[in-house]
């Protein structure tokens, strides 16, 4: 039973999930909902979620925090930037897709990054392709773009290294 | 007037506004790739703030309502993903702005 951690992890976020959909505390909708959790995380093996008991050590738990907080940041700076710029007469462009290293063990990880540059300033993700990760720019940086793009998805990869090391 | 419902009423406005800033730059950006930069960003968070907004009029709903945004952060940027992938692989989407394609050469590499 090495999926064990997963699977109890997948049915405690499905029944959170269960919970705040229908918001009663009547036994029959709880009763039922427990068993489908368990039911759906055992029959996917725990794929939702994977072990999140892992999460519970400080070190990693801080690293998990301060990554939310760091995206959170990211978007709200990708939302302004969006905004200035459609609504500008001429819209300034400067468009390229750029290939940089993705030095990332967990596939979990790799779709995080992705994710994550998408919705950050001037970058959408739009391949991954085993170590490569290929990343559009809406306006390509001054200088040099691979190490720019380089540094950018660095700042990704490093904080979700010190989580799934 | 409570605190509340003036900041339901500010978190409502800005994630209209966001959602508004989405649609113009679809409909103005010139190429798949660039209207894909306006629909994804700012509809995620225009309807997380739009979401928290009218959780903070009705808080019996705001669970289901955070649930919701949830769903849409996590997504959003995948479909972005699988569109831009598609639009890159079909010929007749391809821009011709582009500055550099790497993506492009490596194709090109593997065949």
């Amino acid at each position: 039973m090495k999926r064990a951690p997963a699977v109890v992890s997948t049915s405690v976020i499905l029944m959170g999930i269960w919970l705040s959909l229908t918001l009663s505390t009547d036994i029959q909708e709880i009763v039922l909902g427990v068993v489908v959790s368990v039911i759906a995380a055992i029959a996917t093996n725990g794929a939702l979620t994977g072990n999140l008991f892992r999460l519970l050590k400080p070190r990693k738990f801080i690293a998990a925090i301060s990554y939310i907080f760091y995206f959170l940041g990211q978007m709200i700076k990708a939302n302004i930037d969006v905004l200035f710029r459609v609504f500008r007469p001429v819209i300034p462009l400067n468009p390229g897709i750029v290939k940089v290293n993705l030095n990332l063990k967990s596939e979990r990880a790799k779709v995080i990054v992705a994710n994550s540059i998408t919705l950050t300033p001037g970058t959408i993700t739009i391949d991954i392709a085993g170590d490569h990760i290929f990343v559009h720019w809406i306006f390509l940086p001054d200088g040099d773009v691979h190490a720019e793009t380089q540094s950018m998805v660095d700042g990704f990869a490093g904080r979700l290294e010190k989580i799934f090391e | 007037m409570s605190f509340t419902f003036i900041l339901a009423h500010v978190l409502t406005g800005l994630g209209a506004l966001f959602l508004f800033a989405s649609g113009v730059g679809v409909f103005r950006m010139p190429d798949v790739f660039n209207k894909m930069h306006a629909g994804t960003k700012a509809t995620t968070l225009g309807s997380i703030l739009f979401l928290s907004g009218l959780g903070l009029f009705e808080p019996s709903w705001l669970p289901k309502l955070l649930l919701v945004a949830v769903f849409i952060v996590l997504t959003n940027p995948v479909s972005s993903h699988a569109l831009a992938r598609a639009a890159h692989n079909d010929a007749s989407e391809k821009p011709d702005n582009l500055v550099i394609d790497d993506l492009e050469e490596s194709k090109g590499e593997e065949q």
